[in-house]
């Protein structure tokens, strides 16, 4: 990672980023941490056991700071983020900076990315892709009843934490549908299920980038990201549509459009 | 209303409140009022068929039909039809008397002796 190291040192000498957000080694454990200056960045960590979403942090920095530039280490996951959010102007284009890395071919084949990859790295070798469905499958093979059934038992441990929502790089709206005491009834323990889970993994049909992040958050260990990854599926297999992917593609879920998706079997 | 105007949030909760089945009704592609808001209830509705018969819901229950305002007959025979078949499929399992059968994290709850 010494090149990576350079490169922002580089960068924050000649200014050309105004601050770095990046992990910090503090006491042994890696954290979030804002470096300004170049003689910080000899506790810079690429920590791969503990993945942090700092993108979402980078939203109320870049609020705070709106005519400085920054720059961001950012893994596969974390730059399909970045275009997620900059595409729905939660940041600025052109005040981001975004440095890759490269995730080891452990890390990639244990978060089942597609894409353990940003589109520039800086050193190491790029990850192959795992593409393993199997969790899909796995519950796919069940019969309705046996599905219901699973999700219903899952969806019943929820402590309505919001953890979920909170640590997800590409939720970011100040007012939450699941926070609606008109769709779902306030108070309670445990929320009003299925919906509480539904109303999230409609949301994230059109733009789940597919971190994991929340499953790994889930303190009671609810599998949400099968949920999230598989309308996502579902919107790749029907309008061929991936989040992240291009920064002037729009989500098809979120316009009119042209007609052109009307689907077969629609309407009848 | 617009069929444009039906938020897939409405569907999830009139499931939730425990309705047997959802029939969406809009005009016909290209033939929207207000130019073309059918457009996305045709793109909302597959991906919630999807999702809900992965959480085992059976996609049967949630339909979407183009039906013009002089469709009448139409109308009725659809909705004869939809309650036919949801007859048949029998009550939903989120009818909150049958929710109370899938006790909340029960079997989890005392598996890892939370509470």
């Amino acid at each position: 990672m010494d090149k990576t190291r350079e490169k922002m040192k580089r960068m924050l000498e000649e200014k050309e980023v105004s601050a770095i957000l990046a992990l910090r080694r503090n006491h042994g454990h890696p954290t979030p941490f804002l470096f300004t200056k170049a003689e910080e960045l000899k506790d810079w960590v690429a920590d791969e056991a503990n993945r942090y979403p700092l993108t979402k942090l980078l939203i109320k920095i870049a609020r705070k700071h709106q005519s400085d530039v920054i720059g961001i280490i950012v893994r596969g996951c974390e730059e399909r983020s970045l275009v997620e959010l900059l595409k729905n102007f939660q940041l600025r284009q052109g005040k981001v900076k975004a440095i890759g890395i490269a995730c080891s071919q452990e890390l990639a084949n244990r978060c089942r990315c597609d894409q353990p990859f940003p589109s520039q790295v800086e050193e190491g070798q790029v990850a192959k892709p795992a593409t393993d469905f199997s969790d899909l499958e796995e519950i796919e093979k069940l019969t309705e009843e046996d599905r219901f059934q699973y999700w219903m038992s899952q969806f019943g441990k929820c402590i309505k934490c919001y953890g979920c929502r909170n640590i997800c790089p590409a939720c970011f709206c100040p007012t939450c549908t699941l926070e609606d005491a008109n769709l779902i009834k306030p108070g309670g323990m445990p929320p009003e299920i299925p919906i509480f889970h539904l109303h999230k993994a409609y949301h994230m049909a059109d733009r789940c980038i597919d971190c994991g992040l929340c499953e790994e958050a889930c303190p009671m260990g609810i599998p949400v990201r099968r949920l999230y990854r598989r309308v996502k599926k579902s919107v790749k297999d029907l309008f061929g549509y991936i989040p992240g992917e291009k920064e002037d593609e729009k989500g098809p879920l979120e316009f009119l459009g042209d007609g052109s998706y009307e689907l077969p079997g629609a309407g009848k | 209303m617009c069929s444009g105007r039906i938020s897939p949030h409405f569907i999830l909760k009139a499931f939730q409140e425990g309705a047997d089945g959802v029939l969406v009704a809009g005009c016909h592609i290209g033939e929207c009022h207000y130019g073309k808001g059918n457009y996305i209830t045709a793109k909302r509705m597959v991906v919630m068929k999807e999702l809900i018969q992965f959480i085992g819901l059976s996609p049967t229950r949630l339909r979407l039909e183009w039906i013009a305002t002089s469709e009448g007959n139409k109308f009725a025979q659809v909705v004869s039809h939809f309650t036919e078949e949801i007859t048949q499929l029998g009550p939903s399992p989120l009818r909150p008397k049958r929710i109370a059968k899938f006790k909340p994290g029960q079997e989890v709850v005392g598996a890892i002796g939370i509470r």
